[in-house]
């Protein structure tokens, strides 16, 4: 019916706003409706489970981009994946603590 | 106060990691790598087609299953490596260059299937001539020429190098 998961960033193609080993708490529902501009936990065929940020939505799938343009796959490599590879929208994050030196 | 409370509990029930990161953006392209897997295949081909016909022993069956495997792992490797060149390297400014790169990726995607599932040397030239056409179009939307020349060892194939230096 649901799903509520934690995640732990590895990475930094979401930067500046999801930085590596910050927190995410996703969640799906059965009738969750996915908006440009979410940012969600994919289940990629060929990359494993990720985090991006949704740039469209065409029918039954999703383009995605990650923030960081620099240092993200493209979205033409991710490709168009279906809104059930979506695991969940980020509903919270948790950041780590600011590293200075 | 809460990343510490998060940290611990992953110490304790390992959260899932989740990926926002896939490519290191080191700029490192180059196509020789898919041209050198393109003609292990023809050479996978002509050393398979060499046992055609022959009555063969427990070694030459051995042999051939060696072979059959690393033709496929190469055809492999040839579309893995050009699907990356054109999914990262490849903008909007190299496709406006060579508007036919879309078409000339999904024949090389073809002709490696085709060169995995046969043993027609036709289809290893065929995968050889379009990734050299590929190789020439990236070094082109970088500004190097390129010659072609016979490669120093078997297959002895045609080869677009660039011309460096």
């Amino acid at each position: 019916m649901f799903h509520l998961g934690v995640h732990k960033i590895q990475g930094e193609s979401m930067l500046p706003v999801f930085k590596h080993d910050d927190f995410v708490v996703s969640f799906s529902c059965y009738n969750t409706h996915y908006r440009i501009n979410d940012v969600v936990i994919v289940q990629h065929p060929s990359l494993g489970k990720i985090l991006k940020r949704i740039l469209s939505i065409e029918q039954k799938s999703v383009r995605l981009v990650g923030d960081n343009l620099q240092q993200s796959t493209s979205t033409q490599s991710l490709g168009l994946q279906p809104l059930s590879h979506i695991q969940g929208r980020v509903i919270w994050h948790i950041r780590a603590k600011p590293s200075y030196s | 106060m809460l990343h510490t409370i998060f940290s611990q509990l992953d110490s304790l029930l390992r959260f899932d990691t989740t990926a926002a990161h896939c490519d290191i953006p080191c700029k490192i392209y180059d196509p020789s790598t898919a041209q050198i897997a393109a003609l292990s295949v023809i050479r996978f081909l002509d050393l398979i087609n060499e046992l055609d016909g022959a009555s063969l022993s427990l070694a030459d069956q051995a042999k051939l299953s060696r072979l059959v495997s690393e033709k496929e792992t190469h055809a492999a490797k040839v579309k893995d490596e050009v699907r990356i060149i054109w999914g990262d390297y490849f903008k909007q400014p190299q496709f406006e260059k060579y508007p036919n790169t879309n078409e000339l990726v999904h024949s090389i995607m073809l002709t490696g299937s085709a060169c995995k599932t046969t043993i027609d040397r036709a289809n290893g030239e065929k995968l050889l001539a379009l990734v050299n056409e590929f190789a020439d179009a990236f070094w082109k939307t970088k500004g190097v020429d390129t010659f072609t020349a016979e490669c120093p060892y078997p297959p002895s194939e045609q080869v677009v190098y660039p011309k460096l230096g």
